[in-house]
């Protein structure tokens, strides 16, 4: 019991001090003196202490099984291994928002407790915003969802945690989807400090770039992490279904794939200022509008906030948090000037534009299908809804744009970009490509007998894609061979460490469009067949042919295992046998069906059973998923790309990023643009041009700046001289 | 040229846009369904008979009925617990938490005798909300006979 008022009490202290901790921050913000600094640095310190003490406690309730909380009756069993007792934490709603709130804190703290150009003024009101935010999570788990409720009596035994979620992927999947939902409130404190400063320039974006990528990639290894899990152990024969809960996830994430790339245009070019707060604004909302559709339950059910008041409280916040925002977003909007205007049609910015529009308007779509039912009942006063075919229909499309658009951009030089060039660069391997992507579509066909336009169109595209970076690898290295004289691998490995943002994104460009070529391997010549098998019977797909030699029952953790062996033979060679099982538990929940699976590089066989009939039957679902795998091979690739990416550049280069002078910004350009015609994407004209320009806007920047250091030091040798002219006056002078 | 940079960017742009919006507009035509409770089923009378309709309701324990062999699932449901059950004949498997009062979503439609023919079948979350809970029945099952 101690422990749970210990919990308790932190949950009702965090309450206070989350209090406190919003007025130390308005106080740092107004007296800006470097006392009450620390003193909000203190403030955010303590908010996450007293999370954590809370989120121990319930963790030891759990662990330790203390059945005079409901939560723990709610979410654990005598029996349940102690993986999925911790795992319970996060398992229902108040933990779920314990957790939330102790991930939040923590961010505030390291946010907090960080230093960098212009924090001195930014952090106090950075802070303050987190903390606004953290105070909603914890009004919610003071009173709609206390994880430390009691019981009157100690119930004798727990509900459990629902057999499907005893699996590793409740230990990583949740967690990481969280972890960056939580993230992107930091680029949006940021932001918003920064409009409510005037302060416009790309600092909020350094700064956060860094939050913006983790939160990024959290969250999408959240989405493809569960997509798996979905898929090879909980059985449900797909791993996608474009359910509300995993629209809501992928909703935020493509907000901020926008967000990352139109971030990269007002870093580059001072463009897209407002459009970039507009943009992680939208993947703040997105987040909380997530959490409302899961909680709530308004999507599923008719009757909506049939789970409590919890619905109600994110409505409210979620409508607080767009009123704030939108009023601070207008009020500001006349400071957001673009630094330049784009100068040509076909440039680098307007690819990113592009990009831009086609991420917004598969996230639109998607938000649209998922707010359908609420919003044709608004409009109509007729509820409808879409499913899977809606979703497919619009975003199928869109995707193949994006990857070709992925295979054309790294090619369209900034400024202006000649199509000349861009058409001369991209012919050949978009021929390799169309011929490569007709090839893997006529073997596809050849195999599995089914064609698809859509299928077809986005292996070229993934294929274009694949070619147009290995060449940009290759051409970049080549270049610096033919500059530096080092070796290939060295050339290769300073050019990735000295540019790794480029690369990096290379690297994720890469695994998107081998998750292309997976989607649509498995999505277009995906083969199923449900069959029901008596002993000795064989039943083929795909090429395999498969023997149902008889049913076994073994023993398996809380009941018994009964599986069906079924012997794989390809071609007259045994491949093995798979065993698809379900289990039954002797507390009398529901059976679970556990999926047998030969994977392979180019398809997998998965096999379900779905039930027995007499005479030792057994009833089959059978899937050959072609390509599946790239999934998740794409997947790793873009963990592996996105840390390169993330990993932090050599010091000078950071301190030189910092306090880059107009002057600088000239070079940087310059250096750009002569990269950009080595590697072939400019014409020579527009290369010699732009050149010319951009030198002349050195020579005049540089003589400017000469001037004024003349100026300065005339007029610090008048000051000089003044001051020994008249010695001994002002003795308070500093 | 007389048009600027900045037009025919806009241009480009209402495009791209005019095309999303025909993209959605069609898709959503073509794949929505009315989404009714079973109550509101029988308030439209013999207007909801034949239209594609994705009803919600709950579970009526007593009435499932599911044959393995034939994969054929007769259940009814109803709103709330007393109102007018709603038969429900589904083709494929039954689901694992099939069970009284548990809220179910169907999508398929009302025929002329009154008995609702589903094509899909999907059940509420077994958590309260648990990422990734969408049941596709036809494989998220098991069903022996005793």
């Amino acid at each position: 019991m101690l422990i749970g008022d210990i919990g308790q009490a932190a949950l009702r202290l965090l309450f206070v001090a989350v209090l406190l901790a919003i007025g130390v921050h308005s106080a740092a913000i107004r007296t800006k003196s470097a006392r009450w600094r620390r003193l909000s640095q203190g403030a955010a310190a303590v908010q996450f202490g007293l999370a954590a003490v809370a989120s121990a406690a319930l963790v030891y309730l759990l662990v330790t099984l203390n059945f005079h909380y409901s939560y723990v009756v709610d979410y654990t069993a005598v029996g349940l291994s102690l993986v999925y007792r911790i795992a319970a934490f996060w398992g229902g709603n108040a933990g779920s928002l314990l957790l939330w709130a102790l991930v939040l804190s923590l961010y505030a703290m390291i946010v907090a407790s960080s230093r960098h150009e212009d924090s001195d003024r930014m952090l106090p009101i950075v802070s303050l915003l987190m903390s606004c935010i953290l105070a909603f999570y914890v009004i919610v788990l003071n009173t709609g969802a206390n994880p430390f409720t009691q019981l009157p009596h100690a119930a004798a035994s727990g509900n459990s945690l629902n057999p499907l979620l005893q699996n590793p992927g409740m230990t990583v999947h949740p967690v990481n989807v969280y972890l960056g939902y939580i993230g992107f409130s930091v680029p949006f404190a940021y932001a918003i400090t920064g409009l409510l400063l005037r302060k416009t320039d790309a600092t909020w974006l350094r700064v956060t770039r860094r939050w913006t990528l983790i939160s990024w990639l959290f969250l999408g290894v959240g989405i493809v992490y569960g997509a798996h899990w979905s898929y090879e152990e909980l059985g449900w024969g797909g791993y996608w279904a474009w359910d509300p809960i995993e629209n809501a996830a992928l909703l935020p994430w493509l907000s901020a794939t926008a967000f990352l790339h139109s971030a990269i245009v007002q870093e580059r070019r001072g463009m897209l200022k407002g459009w970039n707060i507009l943009l992680i604004t939208f993947t703040f909302l997105l987040t909380l509008l997530g959490s409302f559709l899961t909680r709530s339950g308004v999507l599923w059910s008719i009757h909506a906030f049939t789970n409590g008041p919890l619905g109600t409280y994110f409505l409210v916040f979620f409508v607080i948090c767009t009123v704030f925002s939108a009023v601070v977003i207008v009020m500001r909007w006349h400071t957001l000037k673009p630094e330049r205007r784009i100068e040509a049609v076909v440039s680098k910015e307007s690819g990113f534009l592009l990009n831009n529009v086609l991420f917004l308007g598969s996230a639109f779509a998607i938000l649209w299908g998922t707010l359908f039912p609420i919003l044709s009942e608004a409009l109509t006063g007729r509820r409808m809804m879409v499913s899977g075919p809606f979703y497919n229909a619009v975003n199928l499309p869109l995707a193949v744009c994006i990857i070709l658009l992925m295979a054309i951009g790294p090619v369209i030089a900034w400024r202006r970009a000649s199509v000349q060039s861009i058409v001369k660069t991209l012919v050949v391997p978009f021929v390799v490509a169309v011929v490569a992507g007709l090839a893997v579509a006529f073997l596809l066909k050849l195999h599995y007998g089914q064609s698809s336009i859509l299928g077809t169109l986005s292996f070229i595209a993934a294929i274009f894609v694949m070619i147009t970076i290995v060449r940009e690898f290759l051409g970049a290295v080549g270049t610096r061979v033919a500059l530096t004289g080092e070796s290939w691998w060295v050339s290769f490995g300073r050019l990735v460490s000295r540019n790794r943002r480029r690369y990096g994104g290379y690297v994720v460009h890469f695994a998107i469009a081998l998750m292309a070529a997976g989607i649509a391997g498995s999505g277009a010549y995906h083969q199923d067949l449900e069959v029901q098998l008596a002993p000795g019977q064989s039943q083929t797909i795909a090429g395999y042919q498969l023997t149902y030699a008889g049913m076994g029952v073994s023993a398996a953790q809380g009941g018994r295992q009964m599986y069906g062996n079924l012997v794989v033979q390809r071609g007259g060679q045994v491949l093995g046998v798979l065993r698809p099982s379900a289990t039954f538990f002797t507390d009398g929940q529901s059976p679970t069906t556990n999926v047998a699976l030969y994977s392979r590089p180019l398809s997998d066989l998965y096999v379900v059973m779905l039930g027995t009939g007499s005479n030792g039957d057994a009833v089959f679902d059978l899937h050959v998923n072609p390509l599946v795998q790239f999934i998740w091979w794409g997947g790793y690739l873009f963990i592996l790309g996105t840390l390169v990416s993330l990993w932090p550049e050599a010091g000078w280069r950071r301190q030189r990023a910092a306090a880059a002078s107009p002057v600088e910004t000239v070079y940087q350009e310059l250096a750009e643009l002569e990269y950009d015609y080595r590697m072939g994407k400019l014409e020579p004209d527009a290369y010699q041009q732009t050149r010319q320009a951009l030198e002349a806007r050195a020579a005049a920047l540089e003589s400017y700046e000469a001037a004024m250091r003349q100026r300065l030091e005339a007029e610090v040798q008048e000051a000089f001289a003044e001051r020994a002219s008249r010695p001994q006056l002002g003795g308070g002078e500093a | 040229m007389a048009i600027s940079v900045r037009a025919r960017l806009l241009i480009a742009l209402c495009v791209v846009l005019a095309i999303l919006g025909v993209l959605i507009k069609t898709a959503i035509t073509h794949a929505s369904t009315y989404y009714v409770t079973v109550s509101q089923l029988y308030n439209e009378g013999s207007q909801a008979v034949g239209q594609q309709t994705t009803v919600s309701g709950n579970i009526v324990g007593a009435s499932v009925n599911y044959n393995p062999q034939a994969e054929l699932l007769r259940f009814s449901v109803r709103d709330g617990s007393n109102g007018r059950p709603l038969p429900v004949v589904f083709h494929g498997a039954e689901p694992d938490d099939f069970s009284n009062n548990w809220p179910v979503v169907v999508t398929g439609t009302l025929k002329s005798n009154g008995v609702f023919q589903a094509s899909q079948l999907l059940i509420k979350c077994p958590s309260k909300y648990q990422a990734g809970n969408s049941t596709q029945p036809q494989t998220q099952t098991f069903n022996a006979i005793d």
